[in-house]
Order: structure tokens, then sequence, then C-alpha cells
């Protein structure tokens, strides 16, 4: 994003071109991600609120693209298609766009320090440790960690669905404090992992979502266009509740939430039904709108697939007994500690392993997929991958997670 | 209601799109799509009451009409349970939707509306067959031949409640004034008449008694014309009629006689399928001046089915007026009587279930059975306490009372709450319940456990010197009347235009607050 801003500060306002979008579908184009051209030149349309005809193009070619999938096609394959998203992108670069960036991008939404929570009952008790964290607009928190160690506790917490016991909570709306629990849900979205029932068809919960909020007449005929196109609901807009499987019910539930533009949006193990192409998908969207300059949002999300969430969020919370044994970018979680942590697999023994290893001091930690090997941060990866690559063995996984998370789970931390 | 999109027409489906867009508060309402489908379940209703015959000689009574409301109210129930269900669907509310103080005054009368929409059906099937059955006959003319028939009677013995004995002329014209000032008929009468008739056989040998007709309430209100017309009080029996028996008591004209009997005879062709009563038999009767029991005592008026002498110009005349009483109720109202309160206790029903879904859509239904549980506890344990109790039904009321006041006071608590309370939750979800009533509750109150209305103040409407059973003025009961029906009114006025927003306001605090766990 600051790489391709063009930025002129003129009275205290921040404009951006559209270059940046442009040149990011330009590239999806040229590799026929269809997919990716269609959502993000349907962004680029409405962000940079391009004439009405030009936002009609965009929104039907992303339903075209979507209806070719219904049919079994991948879209992707259509030259017919690619001429139009060629002509769309034509259109696109044709007239120079800027916007007003929206308040400062640095901007707290949400301010948490030293909340915690303690659960007692008969059955026992539970105590999430005082965790800080600062939310600002348009960034990505996640929140990791095994089950049972308080993430959705403290997302609850957060989302004001249960108090917490200790700290404060404080949202902002620029450098006004808002002070009202009415208020503060205005601006927030939470989705949870179990969503309730509802009724009528995905078109009318949109729309319905985005009027109750303000949003009415032909703004909200457009903004629930918009928001079923992009999120792929194209082929699903009439449908029931029982008609959906449940990874199309949640993106049901983003819809309804995003149509009306939350400024914090919450999301309880949003992967967790979904498979690993509608993950993808579903993380891309995520970013992108985290990412929009026009209305970003902030996000606070749980998720036990690490990887995925560590490369989409801005700061990673890994909670461990109820304590945050991180906080923070995943930069500083390498220099931690003086090791690098690998994880490997191959046709080799854990004593064949060992002996190839042996001139490092390593520690190696035997799991269900693979190996966990620690080295000291004096000898180099690339080291380490040379001897494995002129062993005799073949190596079929090789993944550094020193900068991940994924390490945390170690019984060191 | 999807399935009624797929039937509706264009615009209708443009409205649902307006609406949803645009007033989404009136959407969550289903109020378009409901009064679509009434229009055509009312339609398909009224279609059956058009096909339904409806016979002059023998039109549908006021029961027969309510046979067909009974018949269409069990899917108007069941609808009726749909659309409850309906509007529990989509909550502003619930999903945090923007609201205004007053949107309440609007979202409550056409979520009533939605309730009682499916009551159309029966309603529409008893108001196409009165229509019908009101169009039988001209009104002039029901009018006039009910009238003509009702003087009729003078000459048909009916039965001998009919007949007051009196041994003077002086005496039944003192009786006549005497009447006049209300006097109400009594069964003894019957037995007056039956002595009467021996002690004059005793007296005047071979000569029968000079009997009068009574003029009482009671022989006008079993004149099947005027029960059957809904006509009930005793003011509406026009004033041509009471003279003419008066008339007729003191001069009994045999011309006047044959006229209303060859009358009585025409309505009979007209307004039943029994044939005609002969006419000269009956004069001959009136002549001999026969009287009760022995009345229409000939072969050309007795059948053999008959049990007794006089049973066929009475079951003709009762049939005739009867069949020309229900033209005459159904030209008069849209729908028999019985209706009108059925609607009544539809509407109070509908108030109540609106105000449960009212709460519904604001709280969590966990706490919404919770409330009626702990309202259902607290009143059983005060009721065991005021039945094993000597209270003297003073205690049930007090504590009621006591429980929804102190709800109110500590309903205010909310606006300091950081927390969600169920507690505060609990006594919101009363003072919902109660608030309409609530004056009404406390008058009530007022009013038998501590005799208000009988306090000295009221000393000053007291009648000392009244005959009647009553001791205070009729201005008295009037002025109680009225206070009642205001503080029961102000009350639901109150609520409504006050209450309801703002408790709506204090629940939407209530929702937004953290819960503890």
């Amino acid at each position: 994003m600051v790489l391709y801003l063009h930025q002129i500060i003129s009275m205290g306002l921040t404009f951006i071109s559209q270059q940046e979008r442009v040149n990011e579908i330009a590239l999806a184009l040229s590799n026929q991600d269809l997919n990716r051209v269609s959502r993000r030149s349907l962004d680029l349309a409405y962000e940079f609120d391009y004439s009405e005809v030009i936002k009609r193009k965009a929104l039907n070619l992303r339903a075209n693209y979507n209806l070719r999938k219904e049919l079994g096609k991948s879209g992707n394959d259509s030259v017919e298609l690619q001429n139009l998203f060629q002509d769309l992108l034509k259109d696109l670069t044709s007239i120079e766009k800027e916007i007003t960036l929206n308040g400062d991008i640095k901007e707290v939404i949400c301010e948490a320090k030293e909340i915690g929570k303690v659960y007692t009952s008969i059955r026992g008790s539970f105590t999430l440790a005082p965790i800080d964290l600062t939310l600002e607009r348009g960034k990505i928190v996640g929140l990791v960690g095994e089950n049972g160690n308080g993430k959705t506790t403290l997302l609850r917490v957060l989302c004001g669905e249960i108090s917490s016991s200790d700290g404060g909570l404080n949202f902002y709306e620029g450098d006004r404090k808002i002070d009202t629990w009415e208020e503060i849900k205005e601006n927030i979205a939470f989705i949870p992992q179990r969503t309730d029932r509802w009724w009528g068809t995905v078109e009318e919960q949109i729309s319905f979502g985005a009027s109750i909020k303000g949003i009415k007449g032909e703004d909200n005929d457009d903004k629930t266009n918009f928001i079923i196109h992009r999120l792929g609901l194209t082929n699903f807009r009439f449908h029931t509740w029982s008609q959906l499987s449940s990874g199309y019910k949640l993106r049901v539930e983003i819809a309804k939430t995003l149509v009306w533009e939350p400024r914090v949006l919450i999301l309880d193990e949003p992967l967790a039904n979904l498979d690993l192409l509608a993950q993808e998908l579903l993380l891309q969207d995520l970013k992108d709108l985290a990412n929009s300059w026009k209305q970003p949002v902030s996000m606070i999300l749980t998720s036990q697939q690490l990887h995925e969430v560590e490369t989409i969020a801005d700061q990673i919370i890994f909670l461990k007994n109820g304590k945050a044994i991180f906080n923070g970018g995943l930069d500083e979680l390498k220099n931690q500690d003086e090791l690098f942590t690998i994880e490997l697999n191959g046709s080799f023994t854990y004593d064949e392993l060992d002996l190839l290893l042996a001139s490092f001091e390593v520690r190696i930690e035997k799991n269900a997929s693979g190996y966990t090997v620690n080295i000291p941060n004096s000898k180099s990866i690339k080291e380490l991958q040379l001897i494995l690559i002129n062993s005799n063995y073949e190596l079929s996984y090789f993944r550094n997670i020193t900068n991940s998370t994924k390490k945390l789970f170690s019984d060191k931390y | 209601m999807n399935w009624i999109l797929k039937i509706a027409p264009k615009e209708l489906k443009l409205l649902d799109v307006h609406l949803r867009e645009n007033y989404p508060w009136i959407w969550a309402t289903r109020i378009h799509f409901t009064l679509y489908a009434m229009l055509l379940l009312g339609s398909f209703a009224a279609l059956i009451g058009f096909i339904t015959p409806v016979d002059i000689k023998s039109p549908m009574s006021s029961g027969g009409i309510m046979t067909f409301f009974g018949i269409f109210m069990f899917p108007a129930i069941i609808f009726m349970g749909y659309m409850i269900f309906q509007l529990c669907l989509f909550s502003v509310e619930k999903r945090k939707g923007k609201s205004s103080f007053f949107r309440p005054l609007l979202v409550f009368p056409l979520m009533m509306i939605s309730v009682l929409s499916p009551l159309v059906m029966p309603f529409s099937v008893s108001f196409v067959l009165n229509s019908k059955i009101a169009n039988l006959a001209p009104k002039e003319q029901v009018n006039s031949d009910g009238l003509e028939l009702m003087k009729a009677k003078y000459f048909v013995n009916t039965g001998k409640e009919d007949y007051k004995y009196f041994a003077t002329k002086l005496d039944y014209i003192s009786y006549w004034g005497e009447e006049k000032k209300g006097a109400k008929y009594n069964r003894n009468t019957q037995d007056e008449v039956k002595t009467a008739i021996y002690f004059h056989e005793g007296q005047y040998r071979n000569r029968r008694p000079r009997l009068f007709k009574a003029r009482t309430y009671s022989s006008y209100y079993n004149n099947s014309y005027f029960y059957n017309s809904g006509e009930d009080s005793e003011g509406n029996v026009s004033n041509s009629v009471l003279q003419f028996y008066h008339d007729q008591n003191l001069n009994l004209s045999l011309k006047d006689a044959r006229n209303h009997l060859e009358h009585l005879n025409a309505c009979l062709e007209r307004y039943s399928d029994y044939g005609m009563l002969h006419v000269d038999s009956m004069m001959l009767e009136l002549k001999n001046n026969t009287y009760t029991n022995c009345y229409s005592n000939n072969k050309m008026n007795r059948a053999d089915l008959y049990y007794d002498y006089n049973e066929k110009p009475q079951k003709f005349y009762n049939k005739v007026s009867r069949n020309l009483g229900n033209i005459k109720r159904a030209q008069i109202t849209y729908f028999p009587k019985e209706l009108g309160f059925i609607f009544l206790g539809f509407l109070w029903a509908a108030f109540i279930i609106t105000l449960l879904l009212f709460i519904f859509r604001l709280v969590h239904w966990k706490q919404f059975l919770l409330s009626i549980l702990i309202i259902g506890i607290y009143l059983t344990l005060i009721g065991i306490v005021e039945g094993v109790g000597d209270f003297g039904g003073d205690f049930f009321p007090i504590m009621a009372i006591l429980f929804i006041i102190i709800s109110m006071i500590f309903l205010n608590r909310v606006w300091t709450l950081n927390k969600f309370s169920v507690a505060i939750n609990q006594m919101a979800i009363v003072t919902f319940l109660s608030l309409a009533f609530f004056p009404i509750m406390i008058l009530g109150y007022l009013e038998e456990v501590l005799d208000l209305f009988e306090m000295s103040y009221f000393d000053k409407y007291l009648v000392l010197d009244s005959e009647n059973y009553r001791p205070y003025s009729e201005e008295y009961y009037e002025m109680i009347k009225s206070i009642w029906f205001i503080t029961f009114w102000s009350g639901i006025l109150f609520f409504y235009l006050l209450g309801l927003p703002y408790l709506k306001k204090t629940f939407l605090r209530l929702m937004s607050l953290p819960k503890k766990n």
C-alpha cells in the first residue's frame, strides 16, 4: 500500500491514485487468474467511485465469472471473458482516479489494556491473563493457540459480548472515545464459529442487514449486489439457509456484516469449516478488505490454521493456558530465542536423521507429520538444506517455522 | 414467506424490494405479504360464501353463519400461528439496526394487524353470507312485513303466556298505565289465565271470558321476528304495535283480523315453504271468542302430527317470523352480533400476542422463557399463600402489584449499569408486560380491597329514599363506569405512547451490555 501511495498532502487530506490496483489486476490478467481479476476490478471500480457504467460492467463480469463456475467451468479458460476483462481494464485505466483517504491510516480503533477474564464454576476455573492489544485501522490481528486456551473468550470480551474481569477496553472514532456500548456495537461485527439460523434468502438477509444500518434505496441495491458478487454468492443469492453448505453460510455471514461497513470485524475460527481453496479465497478477501483504501476494516480472528493466518495477520497473539506467550508482529518472533526451528520430513528414519545432522547441535522432535528440528542460529539454514539435499535420502517436506507461532506449540514454550 | 412471492404480482415483488431497501422495520412486520395472502384467502372464503345457496324460504340464521365462521377459524388460527412465527424472524433490534425513539408507535400496530389479519377469512365468508341474506328481499318490504307480522300475532294464538286476565276493562286499562312504567312479565300469568277461565266459566256459563293480549316485554321478545332481527331492547319495539295491541284488547276488529291473517298467509307464501293457514276457520274462532288451548281447534288448521291444537298456526307463524327476522338482522348488521364479541376478544388476544412478540424481538429467547417461568412461579407462590393464609383475598393483589412496582423502580438502574443484569432484564420484561394494565390493576385493587368508591366522599351520591335496590344515584354509577373506562384506556394509551418507546430503549441498552459469562 505504501509502495504505491501517490500522496499529495494538501490541506491535511491524503489522496491516493488507482495505479496499485490497476497493476495488480494487470498482473493477475496476464496470469489468467480471472477470479482475482474479477474481484479486484470490482473493488477498484467501487473504491474509486467510477462511473455507473464501469461499475455495472465490473459487477456483470464478476457475476458472469461466478455463473460460469456454477456451470462447472473454471472461468479462467474463457477467452471471451478474458477479452471482456481486458476491455474493463482499459476502461479502468482510461480515467485518472484519486480518492481521498478517509481519516488517518494509523488511526487506533480499539485499545485493550490488560484485559483479563476469570471464570469460576463448580467444574473448575479458567483465567485469561491480562492482555494488551492495540488495533489500528485496516490491521489484522490473529489469535492463535490450542483449544481451550482462551481465544474465543478474548474475542467475546473484545466485542462486548462478555465483560472483562480486569483492565479496560476503549474504542475510538478519530480522536473521540466512544462511551456507550450501544454505539460501540454499532461499529463492531462479531461472527461466531457457530452462527445462528437465519430466514429468508441470502439476498434478503444482506439487503435487510444494510437497510437497518441506514443504507437505503439505490445505495442499498448497489451495495447488496456488490457484496453478493464480490464474495462469490451470485449463484446463491436466492438460496435459503438450509440450501447452503457451511462454507457458504460463513460467506453469507461475512456478507451480511460487511455490507454495512463495520469498522471492526471479529471472526471466531472462520476457516474451521472451509476446504483448502475456500480458506485461501476467504483469507485473500479478508486481506483485501482490510487493505481497502476507502473503507478499511480492522479485523481480529482466531484460527487453528497458523500458517494461513500468519500470511495475512499484522499481529499475532499466541495464547497458552490463558496467557499471551507471544504478542506482536511475526518479525519480533524471530528474535525471541537463538534458534532456527525447521519442520522437515523425508525417506529417513529418526535415527538416520539424527546421524545425518550430527555435525549440528540439533534437537530433533518427532511428530505425526515429520520432525521438528531446532538448530542454533550460529548455523545457517542453507547449510542444513545442503546436507539434506546431498544425502541419499529424498526430502519430501521442508519448512522454516522460526518466524511462525507454530513453534510456540512446543512444550519448550 | 417466499411462497407468496412465487404467486405474487410484479407490483408486490417491487413493493417487497422497496420496503426492504427503504423501510426495513415495516418489511420485518411482513405486513405486505400478510395483506396479500389475506386478500387471496379472504377472497377464497368470500367465494365459498358466494357459492353457498341462500333461500328466502329458509334464510340462514346467525347460528348458521357462525358455523361457517367456525369452520374458517381453523385455517385462520393456523395462519395466525404462522404469522406469529414470521414476526419472529427478522428483528431490527437484535441485528443492532438504527431505530428512532418513536418508531415502535408504528411498528406495534403493524404487528398487531399482521397477527389479526388471518381473521379476514372467517369474517369475509360471514360478511358475504350476511350480505346475501340481506339481499333476499328489499329492506322496505322486510320492514313493513315485519311490522304487520307483529300485529298479526295478536290474532294467532301462540301460547298461554301471551294472555293476561283482567276482571274488568278498567283493571286492564289501569294495568296498561302501570306497564308503561316498566313492570315486567312474570310466569304466574299463565296460572292466572287458567284460573280465570274456570272462574269465568263458573260465573258466566257458556260464555268465555274476555282475555287480554299481554303487551309485555316478554311477548315481544319471544316473537321470532323481533328476537332474530337482533332488536333486543323493549325500546326498539314499535310503538305502533303496542298501540295496535291495546286497541284490539279494548275493541277487537274482525276486519283488521282478516287483513292481518291474510297478510300472514302472504308472508307464509313469500318467506316459508310451510303452506297456508285457513283464514276462515281462524276468523270463526275469533268470532266465537275461543281462547287458549281451544284456539284453532278445528280440522282446517289441525294436523295429526301436532301435539297440541294450536301448534300448527303457532309453528307456521314462528317459522315465517323467524325467517323474516333472519333477513331483517342481516339487513341491519354486517355480521351476526356474536362476531363483534369474538372480534373484540381477538383484538385483545392480538394485543397481548404483539406485546409478547415485541419482547421476544428485544430479548434473548432464554430470557423470555425465564421471565414466563419467574412470573408463573411467583404468582403460584403468592396464590398458595393467599389460599393457605387468611388474608381475605388481599394478599395476592398486593403482592402482584408490589412485584410490578419494584420492577419499575429498579428498572431505572439500567442507565448506570456496566454489565448486563439478568435481574434488571427480568424486571424490564415484567414492566413491559404489565405497564398497559397497571393503572386498571391499581384501580381494581383500590376498589376491591379498600372499597374506594364507597368512601365518604361519594356519600353525596347516596339516594336514601330510592325504591331501587341500588343505594346510589344513576349519576354515581355513570361516573364509576367512566372512571373505569378512562383509567383502562389511559393505561393503554400511556403504555403505547410513552411506555413502549421508553421500554424499547431500555431493552436496547440491556441488549448492548456485556454479559458476565
